[in-house]
């Protein structure tokens, strides 16, 4: 049997499949965790407007994105979110600095795990092309305006498909930094000791594995920093704590690449805070804090730029033992006068 | 550009409505637009070389008027070998300079002899030996009186580049393809739909087949330890796949690209890996390249119709030379040889292992089938080795390790130091879903050709395919198609 098609019945077709397609694309957009969390992204980024006069901004990944919003100062405002590498960082930036905007300074991650393999592609690449595209980004569109914009269609849409893929395949296997109970403050502080340092060796290694090997991290940084200056705006390197064992992977050769670029960029303004707590209760896993971490840090930031960034009544949370932070160039006198 | 990028999704339906409007017009202007747009889809790579296609369409235009204008054997077979000296001449510089210097230079050191050469380590124009095997056929075909001279240089300058066709083939036949710009295309609804249906089955083989596997094949055929023969035998199936995957896929799109224009270009794969010999194998992979090979090459130094040494040394020469065809390397030499070596039984017993059995006639002892499909599989993913091996060494190594007791050892450790087991649960799933939908319509063009099946069933078979396109396609940077490179 062989049926033959006409004009008509093809266009019939074709409408019919364009229509489920748009419907699957609807139905994906809606219900997947993949735009759950796009949404999430781009209110955090949004909430910058609701701030008249940001003065601070946040920008790296989730070991910025611990200090929540609602625990900073009016002036101050995090865009940092779990997952970011420098390219998205650098597409947020962009953004805000497109805006009217009052920013003076900028807190950008120096920590190790950004210029390492892991985050030459980000999970949130294809939501940071939004930013670029709208600034008209020359940089950061390597597939081309035309291949962007079709990514934007859900199931187009490269890193759904790799965030669907991991879903599928998180149901055969435990995710490798361990069960639900890690989240939680006590979670962390509660596991054996040795079971602790094993998990953040682990995660460790993994995080700081080809630090120095590709070029592309750091000449985002350069973009970034090159970017914030060109619109006045100064730029203190952060480096955020973590635990002792998580950090052991991170060697001084690794240390050095990233000092000399920084240097070579001129960022002289240097906190870093990787060391500052020893103690399991300031974590809630291996490289993210817990709230009582969180406060002792928003208090060492302060102390060392001398300038006010905890909202009103968050300012009196213990600080804990943290007198050890140490900076680089500046010590502890502020940063900017 | 590629097939496979957004760039040819707005391409590809920009130059089909310009064809349209062409056909308003006139034959002339429709055979334009598939000049220009096939212009430009090359250009896209690199224009420079533009003009070695137009040099080569140019000299071959110029051959076939001067060869019907040529009374005397003698002048023609002179104008003939003008032809393939600057046809071949073009090939052999660009793809064979490098690779025949070197090895003279190695050849002329091992016998202790002090030999400078210059390597120039020139690029290799994409597709440069599908389109002068393509405007071969034509000169020869001219020269043998099978094919009429073209005197519209619009229509035999768009027969060369013609676009879904011009980097990878199908190796068109002059007398095949050059009537077919010689008449306006009035494209129907059916047109359009088979070449929509054959296009997303290339996408399928090449996205979701060939790119999943070539996450695994890459990972292990470039590691430089030396591999347990469980895992080495694991890299050489997924392999095998790919390039099935790979090829296929491409050799779809372009079918159902040219389709979309109202062209119809030859089958280039029939379900190979169902095959129940070398010989059927090679009846069924690459079709357009093998029939060339038998037609311009083993055929002329003989053929078959010889004794029955001379028939075997006819079939390694061509094996091999049509693996060095593939690319400038020894490895691919030896593919064909070995190729040609899978062949020989059958020349020398070829009463005992003649076959009448094929994959679409599945009967009498469905045991013996299988065994006989399993084991040309087997043979082919051997040959597939030295395909993909950067030397011969390294194919040799993985050979050997095939062969050794290491082919009993567990190869999950290895697999997931490599990072690969999740890699092999998606390439898998793919190479199983590629086989149920090429085991079911085995006797049809591709597996996606519906057309005769009940309505709800071919609207699950696009469903399928398309949903699988769309959730489990490859989405690291775009791997370039495998063949482009030859």
């Amino acid at each position: 049997m062989r049926l033959r098609n006409t004009w008509r019945t093809l266009a019939i077709k074709i409408t019919v499949a364009i229509g489920i397609f748009a419907a699957a694309n609807l139905l994906t957009y809606e219900t997947s965790g993949y735009f759950l969390r796009e949404h999430e992204y781009y209110a955090v980024v949004a909430g910058f407007t609701e701030h008249q006069h940001v003065r601070s901004v946040f920008v790296g990944d989730s070991h910025v994105a611990q200090l929540d919003n609602e625990i900073l100062a009016d002036d101050a405002y995090n865009v940092a979110f779990g997952g970011d590498g420098l390219r998205e960082i650098y597409a947020k930036l962009r953004y805000l600095l497109s805006r009217p905007n009052e920013i003076d300074t900028l807190f950008l991650t120096a920590d190790a795990h950004m210029f390492g393999t892991g985050r030459l592609q980000s999970s949130n690449g294809a939501f940071a092309d939004m930013y670029l595209l709208r600034t008209g980004s020359p940089f950061g569109l390597e597939h081309g305006r035309l291949a962007t914009v079709f990514n934007l269609v859900p199931l187009f849409n490269d890193d759904f498909v790799q965030y669907l893929k991991l879903d599928i395949a998180k149901g055969w296997k435990r995710s490798p930094r361990g069960g639900d109970d890690e989240d939680t403050d006590a979670g962390w502080s509660s596991r054996p000791q040795e079971e602790r340092e094993r998990i953040a060796r682990e995660t460790g290694i993994g995080d700081h594995r080809g630090i120095g090997a590709h070029s592309e991290p750091f000449q985002w940084y350069v973009r970034i920093v090159d970017l914030a200056r060109a619109h006045g705006v100064h730029v203190i390197a952060v480096r955020y704590p973590s635990t002792a064992a998580y950090l052991e992977s991170e060697t001084p050769a690794d240390d050095m690449v990233i000092d000399r670029a920084l240097a070579a960029v001129g960022v002289a303004d240097i906190l870093d805070y990787r060391h500052v707590f020893a103690d399991a209760s300031y974590f809630k896993d291996p490289d993210h804090l817990s709230k009582k971490g969180i406060a002792a840090l928003m208090q060492l930031l302060e102390n060392q730029t001398r300038r006010k960034l905890r909202a009103a009544g968050s300012d009196d949370q213990p600080a804990g033992t943290a007198s050890a932070a140490a900076s680089r160039s500046s010590d502890r006198r502020g940063l900017r006068d | 550009m590629l097939f496979h990028t957004v760039i040819y999704a707005v391409f590809l339906p920009s130059v089909w409505l310009l064809y349209l409007l062409g056909g308003r017009i006139s034959l002339r202007a429709q055979n334009f637009v598939l000049l220009v747009a096939s212009y430009f889809f090359y250009g896209w790579w690199d224009w420079r070389f533009l003009g070695l296609i137009f040099i080569s369409s140019l000299v071959d235009y110029i051959v076939g008027i001067s060869l019907d204008a040529t009374p005397t054997p003698r002048a023609r077979r002179f104008v003939l070998l003008a032809s393939l000296a600057v046809n071949l001449g073009i090939l052999g510089f660009f793809k064979y300079y490098d690779f025949f210097i070197s090895s003279l230079t190695d050849a002329a050191s091992a016998a202790g002899l002090d030999v400078q050469a210059p390597v120039l380590r020139i690029i290799l124009p994409v597709g440069l030996s599908f389109y002068t095997f393509q405007a071969l056929t034509y000169t020869v075909g001219v020269y043998r009186r099978q094919v009429k001279p073209e005197r519209d240089p619009i229509a035999f300058f768009a027969y060369v580049a013609f676009f879904p066709q011009l980097v990878a083939g199908p190796i068109e036949r002059a007398g095949h393809m050059l009537p077919q710009f010689k008449h306006t295309h009035h494209i129907s609804a059916d047109d359009v739909t088979r070449g929509l249906r054959q296009i997303t089955w290339g996408l399928f083989c090449k996205l979701v087949v060939a790119d999943n596997c070539a996450i695994v094949a890459n990972r292990i055929f470039d590691s430089h330890a030396h591999l347990p023969g469980s895992v080495a035998l694991i890299g050489a199936f997924f392999f095998a796949f790919q390039i099935y995957g790979d090829f296929s896929g491409y050799s779809h799109i372009a079918l159902g690209s040219a389709r979309l224009f109202g062209f119809e270009l030859m089958q280039n794969f029939a379900t190979p890996y169902f095959s129940q010999s070398i010989p059927e194998f090679w009846r069924r992979w690459h079709i357009s390249l093998s029939t060339w090979f038998r037609d311009f090459v083993f055929i002329p130094i003989g053929g078959s119709r010889v004794g029955k040494l001379r028939y075997a040394f006819n079939i390694l020469l061509t094996f091999t030379v049509s693996g060095l065809w593939h690319g400038a390397n020894w490895t691919f030499a030896m593919w064909g040889f070995l190729n040609g070596l899978y062949y020989l039984p059958n020349i020398f017993f070829a009463k005992r292992l003649e076959s009448s059995a094929t994959a679409q006639t599945l009967t009498r002892n469905r045991f013996v089938v299988v065994a006989r499909v399993a084991l040309t599989f087997f043979l082919t993913l051997l040959a597939w080795i030295f395909f993909r091996s950067k030397t011969i060494h390294a194919a040799f190594l993985m050979v050997g390790s095939i062969f050794s007791g290491s082919i009993a050892t567990n190869p999950a450790p290895v697999l997931r130091q490599f990072g690969l087991l999740s890699a092999i649960v998606t390439a898998g799933a793919a190479i199983v879903a590629l086989n149920v939908f090429e085991f079911i319509q085995r006797d049809k063009g591709f597996a996606l050709q519906v057309e005769s099946r009940p309505l709800a069933t071919r609207w699950a078979a696009y469903a399928c395919v398309v949903g699988l396109i769309l959730c489990f396609r490859y989405t690291g940077s775009a791997l370039d198609f495998i063949y482009f490179q030859f």
